[in-house]
């Protein structure tokens, strides 16, 4: 008697292996480094049907210990280097955009808001969503940077 | 000609003439001897409305599937091609061909279908459903105060019976679920528990039944039966993380029909630098086995793998590793399973997998893969799919869409920036430099690297710009020269919005 597994996934019963559902948007949210060195990057997916246009800008950010933040235009301390500023994204696919940073003095930290758009409009609203990758840098080690900041520059003890 | 293979062509030539309308088109293919099935199918998104189409040969017979999507009243209705689907403490699913409807309140859902069900094909390249018998169906789900959410499923399909009850519980750092009752006449129980007294520290059980429709003959050719067998595996285990090191341990109990099976597991892997160290050992009643990964990350696109393998008294040592970048994606691996249908041998087996993914233009993707079975028999999937704007317009509006890639080592660098005819900036503009769509960022501005300082053409593509409107260009040049980052001049666009 020959027993041969059917390959198919017939039947009644299948596992859901926990739906892995991506959200439109961008990963990792948040990157710590250590030592100074930022080599980084960050993947924005697009799970829309049609083709996006991403575009890159960089800004500082603080945050009071009330816990409000507030965005301004990139410290002149902190430089960054992008492989790309901006990139066209095809239905369900993905971009990786990779980064450098120096900063004269650390720990320092900033943001890519990553704003996604559609097809252009000729007439009416132009919808632009917009998703940020934050990464903080320490001196010390990467475990516990963005922790350490937070409690040290912003004043956030939770 | 019979009823039945006509109707997949009548599906078909309904979808052709549906794409003429569609919003959006998905169209998919791909075939696969790993899963012994080959076809393909298109999924057409109209505005309020998804239709699904998919045919193919799997385990060598022909099958299809279609079905319709869209809301009515309060109800989300799918006439064709469904399930009936119970997350809650188990993995359920009953696949239905007919009306299926699902109303949904603030914590309550309530799903109802009449039809008929039978088996589900689902791969990734298309998705059908072979039905043999009248079914009809309810699912109740309800989140309850204090973490608990509650789900109830009851379905007769022919003259069995399906009915279930699932309860899951989450409080704080213990997450417990279950299901109990009867599947198709049968007894029925899944269960799992887990629960994080610290950060660090973890503890899971699991028991999880699972269905299988096995091809049984007397000798190899002769005509065939399927006959439904069911495998059980059990586990208990838990897993610690100190201080970068991490340790797990599980036991694992398996039956399929007469066949009972029990192994452990003992596992550790740490991180430094670059490095990941994983190793596991496997134990059961036919020795133990040892595997053990070294996986070094050279770059952010490429890493390497080196696996060291004890089983049966031998060791071995295979290599694989990845290449991750926007349009290629390729790794070699090994994957161990429990299989608990596998007499005279270890449970624990090990698969080899090859994997390629390719980005395409167009919205296309494209994969192919190899698994090498414990038995050593190679078998392949390949499969893409790709999305359109209909009416059977692909890609995007204006331009190419093309994933570049550009790295951080490219020597030479063009900006510029676009600016109105009152010297405003200009955000969302688009520039076609050499082969690459740049957009612009709210100061105007754009950069595009490039690895050899040979002038490319540049051209404003209007027609793509993020921004609304019409616009036309007032000046801009038709080449430009990649210079060196530091030494880059700026290249001056000027544009105008037709009013």
């Amino acid at each position: 008697m020959t027993r041969e597994l059917l390959k198919h996934v017939y039947v009644f019963l299948l596992l859901f292996v926990g739906p892995a559902l991506q959200a439109q948007g961008i990963a990792p949210i948040i990157s710590e480094y250590g030592h100074g060195k930022v080599n980084g990057s960050f993947t924005v997916m697009n799970n829309f049907l049609e083709p996006v246009s991403v575009v890159i800008q960089k800004y500082s950010f603080s945050v009071n210990p009330e816990g409000k933040s507030t965005i301004r235009q990139l410290d002149p301390s902190i430089h960054i280097e992008l492989d790309s500023m901006s990139a066209r994204i095809g239905a369900k696919q993905q971009h990786e955009f990779a980064y450098k940073v120096k900063c004269d003095t650390l720990p320092c930290w900033g943001t890519f808001n990553a704003s996604i758009s559609g097809a252009h409009v000729s007439n009416g609203i132009g919808l632009v969503m917009i998703v940020p990758h934050t990464f903080y840098v320490c001196q010390d080690k990467q475990t516990g940077c963005r922790d350490r900041i937070r409690h040290g520059a912003f004043h956030l003890y939770k | 000609m019979t009823a039945r293979p006509l109707f997949p062509f009548l599906l078909l030539l309904l979808a052709l003439m549906s794409t003429s309308q569609a919003q959006f088109i998905e169209l998919k293919g791909g075939d696969s001897s790993l899963f012994d099935a080959g076809g393909g199918g298109v999924v057409l998104h109209f505005p309020n409305t998804t239709e699904t189409f998919g045919a193919g040969i799997a385990g060598g017979h022909l099958q299809f599937g279609a079905s319709s999507a869209f809301d009515w009243n309060q109800w989300h209705l799918t006439a064709g091609d469904d399930y009936l689907g119970l997350t809650v403490g188990t993995g359920l699913a009953v696949p239905l061909r007919g009306l299926t409807g699902e109303r949904k309140w603030k914590k309550q859902t309530l799903t109802v279908f009449s039809g008929a069900a039978g088996q589900f094909y689902s791969f990734p390249y298309f998705s059908a459903t072979s039905v043999n018998h009248f079914g009809t169906g309810v699912l109740y789900q309800s989140k309850l105060p204090h973490g608990l959410e509650f789900s109830t499923m009851a379905v007769h399909v022919g003259s069995q019976y399906t009915a279930i009850g699932a309860l899951h519980y989450l409080w704080k750092e213990l997450d417990a679920s279950g299901a109990v009752g009867l599947l198709q006449s049968q007894p029925f129980g899944n269960g799992s528990i887990s629960y994080k007294p610290i950060k660090s520290l973890s503890f899971f059980a699991t028991r999880q039944n699972y269905f299988f429709d096995v091809q049984q003959a007397l000798t190899a050719g002769t005509s065939s039966s399927l006959v439904q067998e069911e495998s059980t595996i059990s586990s208990v285990g838990g897993s610690a993380n100190l201080r970068g090191l991490s340790l797990s341990a599980s036991t694992l109990t398996g039956t399929s029909g007469a066949n009972q099976v029990s192994g452990q597991t003992f596992g550790g892997a740490i991180h430094p630098g670059p490095l990941a160290i994983t190793s596991n050992y496997y134990r059961s009643a036919h020795g133990g086995s040892l595997t053990s990964a070294f996986t070094e990350k050279l770059t952010r696109r490429w890493s390497v793998s080196q696996f060291l393998l004890y089983s049966q008294g031998k060791w071995s040592l295979n290599y694989g590793g990845s290449f991750t970048s926007n349009r290629l994606t390729t790794s070699v691996g090994y994957i161990t399973s429990f299989v608990p249908d596998s007499p005279g041998v270890s449970p624990f087996q090990q698969t080899i997998s090859v994997s390629m993914t390719w980005q395409l233009p167009h919205s296309t993707t494209v994969t192919l893969a190899t698994n090498t079975l414990p038995n050593g028999v190679v078998r392949w999937s390949t499969y893409g799919n790709s999305y359109a704007r209909g009416p059977l317009q692909f890609g995007d509006v204006a331009g190419q869409s093309r994933i570049d890639e550009t790295t951080l080592t490219a020597k030479f660098i063009i900006r510029g920036i676009v600016n109105d005819l009152s010297g405003t900036p200009v955000a969302g503009a688009a520039i076609l430099v050499g082969k690459e769509t740049a957009f612009t960022d709210s100061d105007g501005t754009f950069f595009v690297r490039f690895r050899k300082k040979n002038a490319v053409p540049i051209k404003v593509v209007a027609g793509d710009f993020r921004a609304p409107g019409n616009w036309h260009v007032i000046s801009a040049p038709d080449m430009v020269t990649p210079e060196p980052q530091d030494k880059a001049s700026v290249v001056n666009i000027v544009v105008s919005q037709v009013v």
